[in-house]
C-alpha cells in the first residue's frame, strides 16, 4: 500500500506544470543560481570534508545582496549530498571557513587584504568587484547587459587544491581570451 | 467458529485490497496523463520562487537568461507589518466575476454590497457610505488605485464603481491594505487602499477576445490586441463593451437600472538599460440608467419618481518612469491628467485633475531602507446649478501638496524590524494635516510574522462638503408661498475626519500547505461628519424660485471607536484542490458629541457584523476547473436588511490552447436579495430616503468565451 501511495506522489511530483509561471527573475536570483552551480562544479580537496563531511559552507563577506534567496535555496537542496549552510560575516576578522567565499562590493577596498588572507585554505572565492581577477580572485561575476557571466582564474584555483570543471572552464569570459592570446591566465 | 470468522474477513479484506490495489494503478496512470496546470498559489511561501526553478536549469542555458532590474516593491506580503490581501490575475480570473467589486467580495474585512445593476459601496472597516449616496454610493475612507492614478472622485469622497470597468484579464494583481495606509499612499486613504495593478504590455502579447452573455449580463466583449514596437518597447490596445440588464425592486418589478459602457485604451512599456518608462491613456463613455426618487425640478412633486439616461464620459493619460541607480537606490516620477464629464439627472459637469510625483527608495547604511518622496496635484472642476444641486462657487480649482517619508530599520537582521513614516499634506481645504505611523514587524522564523503598528491618518473635506447645496427632502408645503426643503448645505468650517487607528496582526504557515492570517484591530475615530441644523435656523430663499430651504450643515460633531478581526485561511489540500476561507468581525460604536444627529449614529448599523467566505478550487479532470464560492453577508440594522447566504459558481473548460469556455453562476441560492436600501433611515414622520432605488442583486448566468492567440 505504502508502494502505491509513493508511486502516486512520484507521479504527481513529475507532472509539468502547463504553465511555467515564473515572474520577472531578478540579478541577485540568477546569481545565486549559479553560486550553487559553482558548488556543484567544483572539486574540494578531502581533507576540508574530514571534520565535517555534510556541509558546504557559503560565507557572505559584506553587504549581502542576496537577501533571503541563498536562504531559501539552502533551505530546500542539496549539493553532492551535502547541505548548505549560509554564513554572513561583517569583518574579514570574523572570518571562518568557508567553502565558497562571496566577497561583496562593499568590500572592494580591502579587496586585495582580504584575500590574502584567505589564500591559505582551500577557498572558492568569488566576487564582483572591478579588479577581482587581478587582485587574486578565483570566479568573477559580471553583467554582459542584462546577462549574467563570469569570468575564471583557474590558476588561482588550483593554487589551493581546487578542481574546477572544465563544464565552467568552457562558459568562461575570459579563458576564451585569454587561450586565443596564448597567454596562461594569471 | 471465531477462527473461520476471521479467515473469512481476511479473505474479505484480501480482496479489498486487491481491489484497491488495482484503483491505484487506475488512479497512478490518470495522473501520469493529467497536465496539472498550476493551482498552487502565487504568494508562495518563498519569497523569491524563481529560485528553485532557476537551480533546475542547466548552467549552459543560465548564463542566457536576461534578468530584469529590479525596483524594490514594498517587500513581500508575508514582510509586511499590514493587514494586506493580495488577489493576483489566476484569482481575479476564476473569480467569475467580471466587475472589480465582485472581486473584491473575496478579499477578507472589505464590505460590498451592491445597491444597482451600476452601482456600489465598497469599504473595509465600516463607513460605507451608503448614507451620503447622493449619486451613487459613496464610502469615503477608502481610497482606490489604478495604477498609480486616484479613481477616487474629490467632489462627494468616494469612489465612482459605475465608472470603472476593469479588463480583470489584463489585470495583474489587486493589493487590498486595511486599515491606514496614510503614509505611502496619502489622505482619505482612512481605512484602507485599492491598489489595482495592470499587466505589464510585454505580459499581454497577442490578440485576446472574449465575448459573452447572460441573464443579467447581458452582453459583453473586450478585444486587447499585444505587439511590440522594439527589442525593448512592448504595447497593447484594447477595447471592451459591457451591456448590464436591470436588476428588480423589492417588489420584484425593474428598476430600470440597466447600463451600457464602452471603453478603449493604450498601454505601452519600455525596458531600457536600467530604466523603466510606461505611458497608458483611455477613454470611456457610458450611459447609465437610474431610477431616482428625489427631487427634481421647482414644480414638483417633492420627491418624484423617474429614470433618467445619465451620462458618463472621461478618459485619463498617465506616464512613469522608474530609474535603477543600482540594486539598493531607485528612482519613480509619475505625471498624470484624468477628466470626468458626468451628465445626470441632477448632477452635471466635470473634473480635471493634473498630477504629479516622484519618490525615491535607497538602502542607508545600518540596515536601513528609505522612501520618501512629494507630490503635487490640482483639481479644477465646473458643475451646473440646477434646481436641486449647485456648488458655491461652481468653479474652482484646488491644490493638494504632499511630501512623506519613511524609514525601515532592521533591529535584528531578518527577524525585527522597525517602519516609521510619515505624511505632511496641504489641501486647501484642511490646511496642513501630518500623519505620522510606526510599525514593528517581528519574524521569528521564515514561516511566522507578527506585526504591530499605529497610524493616524485623516480624511480631508470634499468639495461637495464646502460648497455644495442639495435640497434633501420637502419640509412644509405652504400653497402659495411655495415649500420648504431641507438642504445640505457646505460649511467651509467643516473640518477633516481624524482616525489613530491601533493594529495587530499574525500571518503564518502552520503547515507546509496551511497558511493563516490574522488582523486585528482598534480605530479611534475623531470629527466624525454629522450634519446638523445650525441653534438658530432661518428660512434662506432659493433663487428663481418662490421657494426656500433650511440648511443642514456638515459639522464634526461624532466620535467613534471600531474594532474587529479579519482572519483569511489558504489550505492547499492537494495539487488540485485549493480551499479559502475567510471571516471578519466588525464592531461599531458611534456617540454624539453634540446636536442631535441620530442618522449619523445610524451609520453604524449600516456595516454588518459578521461576513465569511468559502471558496474551493479545484480541478477535477484534464483541461476543466471549478471554483465555488459560498458567502455569508451579516444583517444591517440601518437600514433594515435581513442578512443573506449566497453562491457564486464558476466553470471553465479549456477547449483547446487558445480557447477558453466558462459558465457563471451568481447569487445562485435566491432568485434575489437585497444587499443595499434605499430607506437609509426610518424614523416615525419621514424615512430618509437616497436619490436612487436600491436594486435587488438577482441570481444570474452567463458565459464567456476566451480567445487567446
Amino acid at each position: 500500500m505504502k508502494r502505491i501511495l509513493l508511486l502516486v506522489l512520484l507521479a504527481l511530483s513529475n507532472m509539468s506544470f502547463a504553465q511555467t509561471g515564473t515572474s520577472d527573475v531578478t540579478e541577485y536570483e540568477i546569481k545565486a543560481a549559479f553560486l550553487y552551480n559553482f558548488a556543484k562544479f567544483v572539486d574540494w580537496p578531502t581533507d576540508v570534508f574530514q571534520k565535517d563531511s555534510t556541509t558546504i559552507t557559503i560565507g557572505i563577506l559584506g553587504d549581502d545582496p542576496f537577501g533571503s534567496i541563498l536562504d531559501e535555496i539552502a533551505a530546500d537542496t542539496k549539493v553532492k549530498n551535502k547541505r548548505l549552510l549560509i554564513k554572513r560575516f561583517k569583518h574579514p576578522e570574523d572570518l571562518t571557513f568557508c567553502h565558497i567565499l562571496y566577497v561583496s562590493k562593499s568590500e572592494t577596498r580591502r579587496l586585495q587584504a582580504i584575500l590574502k588572507q584567505v589564500s591559505g585554505a582551500s577557498t572558492l572565492t568569488i566576487g564582483e568587484s572591478p579588479g577581482f581577477i587581478e587582485r587574486g580572485g578565483m570566479i568573477r561575476l559580471i553583467n554582459k547587459r542584462h546577462k549574467v557571466r563570469f569570468e575564471i582564474n583557474p590558476g588561482a584555483a588550483k593554487k589551493v587544491r581546487l578542481k574546477i570543471s572544465s563544464r565552467l572552464l568552457k562558459l568562461a569570459e575570459n579563458l576564451k581570451n585569454t587561450l586565443a592570446n596564448g597567454r596562461a591566465p594569471q | 467458529m471465531g477462527n473461520n470468522k476471521m479467515e473469512n474477513m481476511r479473505g474479505h479484506s484480501n480482496s479489498l485490497r486487491g481491489k484497491l490495489l488495482r484503483s491505484s494503478w487506475l488512479l497512478l496512470t490518470f495522473c501520469l496523463l493529467l497536465p496539472a496546470p498550476n493551482l498552487v498559489r502565487s504568494q508562495s511561501r518563498m519569497d523569491s520562487p524563481n529560485s528553485r526553478v532557476l537551480l533546475d536549469i542547466p548552467i549552459e542555458q543560465l548564463i542566457d537568461i536576461e534578468f530584469v532590474t529590479v525596483f524594490k516593491k514594498p517587500g513581500s506580503i508575508m514582510a509586511s507589518p499590514a493587514a494586506v490581501y493580495s488577489l493576483n490575475s489566476d484569482d481575479i480570473k476564476h473569480s467569475g466575476g467580471t466587475n472589480l467589486p465582485d472581486a473584491l467580495r473575496m478579499v477578507p474585512g472589505l464590505q460590498v454590497a451592491q445597491h444597482s445593476a451600476n452601482s456600489w459601496a465598497v469599504t473595509a472597516r465600516g463607513f460605507s457610505g451608503m448614507s451620503r449616496g447622493l449619486s451613487g454610493q459613496f464610502a469615503n475612507k477608502l481610497l482606490v488605485l489604478s495604477d498609480g492614478r486616484s479613481i477616487y472622485t474629490p467632489l462627494f469622497s468616494g469612489v465612482s464603481w459605475e465608472a470603472q470597468d476593469f479588463l480583470l484579464d489584463d489585470t495583474e494583481r489587486i493589493e487590498v491594505i486595511r486599515g491606514p495606509g496614510a503614509t505611502l499612499w496619502g489622505a482619505n486613504a482612512v481605512n484602507g487602499v485599492i491598489n489595482i495593478l495592470s499587466k505589464d504590455a510585454k505580459k499581454t502579447q497577442g490578440l485576446l477576445v472574449t465575448a459573452g452573455s447572460g441573464t443579467e449580463e447581458r452582453a459583453f466583449s473586450h478585444f486587447r490586441y499585444g505587439g511590440r514596437l522594439s527589442t525593448n518597447t512592448f504595447y497593447r490596445v484594447y477595447g471592451k463593451y459591457l451591456k448590464l440588464d436591470d436588476l428588480v425592486d423589492k417588489t420584484g418589478a425593474g428598476n430600470s437600472d440597466q447600463s451600457d459602457l464602452v471603453r478603449g485604451g493604450f498601454r505601452l512599456d519600455s525596458d531600457l538599460a536600467y530604466s523603466k518608462v510606461t505611458v497608458q491613456g483611455e477613454l470611456y463613455n457610458g450611459q447609465l440608467n437610474r431610477s431616482y426618487n428625489t427631487i427634481l425640478s421647482d414644480n414638483g412633486p417633492f420627491p418624484q419618481r423617474f429614470t433618467h439616461e445619465d451620462k458618463l464620459r472621461g478618459g485619463h493619460l498617465l506616464t512613469r518612469v522608474r530609474h535603477s541607480f543600482s540594486n539598493s537606490s531607485d528612482v519613480s516620477v509619475q505625471a498624470y491628467f484624468d477628466r470626468v464629464e458626468t451628465d445626470e439627472a441632477v448632477v452635471k459637469g466635470h473634473i480635471n485633475t493634473v498630477d504629479i510625483e516622484f519618490s525615491h527608495r535607497f538602502d542607508f547604511r545600518g540596515g536601513q531602507e528609505v522612501i520618501w518622496g512629494a507630490g503635487y496635484r490640482v483639481v479644477s472642476d465646473h458643475f451646473d446649478s440646477t434646481f436641486a444641486f449647485s456648488l458655491d462657487p461652481a468653479e474652482r480649482t484646488t491644490t493638494l501638496a504632499n511630501a512623506f517619508f519613511q524609514d525601515d530599520i532592521t533591529i535584528i537582521a531578518r527577524h525585527l524590524n522597525l517602519v516609521l513614516g510619515t505624511k505632511l499634506e496641504h489641501s486647501d481645504y484642511a490646511g496642513f494635516e501630518l500623519q505620522p505611523n510606526a510599525r514593528l514587524l517581528w519574524t521569528p522564523s521564515s514561516t511566522h510574522t507578527l506585526w504591530e503598528a499605529v497610524s493616524r491618518a485623516v480624511r480631508t473635506p470634499s468639495r461637495g462638503e464646502y460648497d455644495a447645496r442639495i435640497l434633501l427632502q420637502e419640509v412644509t408645503t405652504r400653497s402659495d408661498d411655495g415649500s420648504t426643503f431641507l438642504a445640505f448645505t457646505g460649511n467651509d468650517r467643516f473640518n477633516p475626519e481624524t482616525l489613530i487607528a491601533y493594529e495587530l496582526g499574525y500571518r503564518g504557515w502552520l503547515t507546509s500547505k496551511f497558511m493563516l492570517d490574522v488582523a486585528t484591530f482598534y480605530n479611534n475615530y475623531n470629527s466624525l461628519r454629522t450634519d446638523n441644523l445650525p441653534p438658530f435656523f432661518r428660512n434662506q430663499p432659493i433663487a428663481n424660485s418662490a421657494h426656500s430651504f433650511v440648511a443642514l450643515m456638515p459639522t464634526n460633531n461624532m466620535e467613534g471607536r471600531t474594532y474587529g478581526i479579519e482572519v483569511a485561511t489558504d489550505w492547499q489540500v492537494s495539487r488540485l484542490w485549493r480551499l479559502r476561507a475567510n471571516y471578519s468581525y466588525l464592531q461599531i460604536n458611534l456617540d454624539l458629541t453634540e446636536g442631535f444627529d441620530n442618522f449619523a449614529k445610524s451609520i453604524a448599523g449600516q456595516s454588518p457584523q459578521h461576513q465569511m467566505m468559502i471558496n474551493s478550487s479545484l480541478i477535477p479532470a484534464r483541461h476543466v476547473r471549478t471554483d465555488i464560492r459560498l458567502r455569508y453577508v451579516g444583517g444591517l440594522s440601518s437600514p433594515n436588511l435581513p442578512h443573506y447566504f449566497t453562491a457564486d459558481a464558476r466553470l471553465g473548460f479549456d477547449i483547446n490552447r487558445h480557447v477558453e469556455l466558462s459558465l457563471v453562476g451568481q447569487n445562485l441560492l435566491q432568485s434575489r436579495h437585497a444587499e443595499s436600501s434605499e430607506v437609509l433611515f426610518f424614523n416615525q414622520d419621514s424615512p430618509l430616503v437616497a436619490r436612487t432605488i436600491a436594486s435587488q442583486v438577482q441570481r444570474g448566468v452567463f458565459s464567456k468565451l476566451t480567445w487567446n492567440f
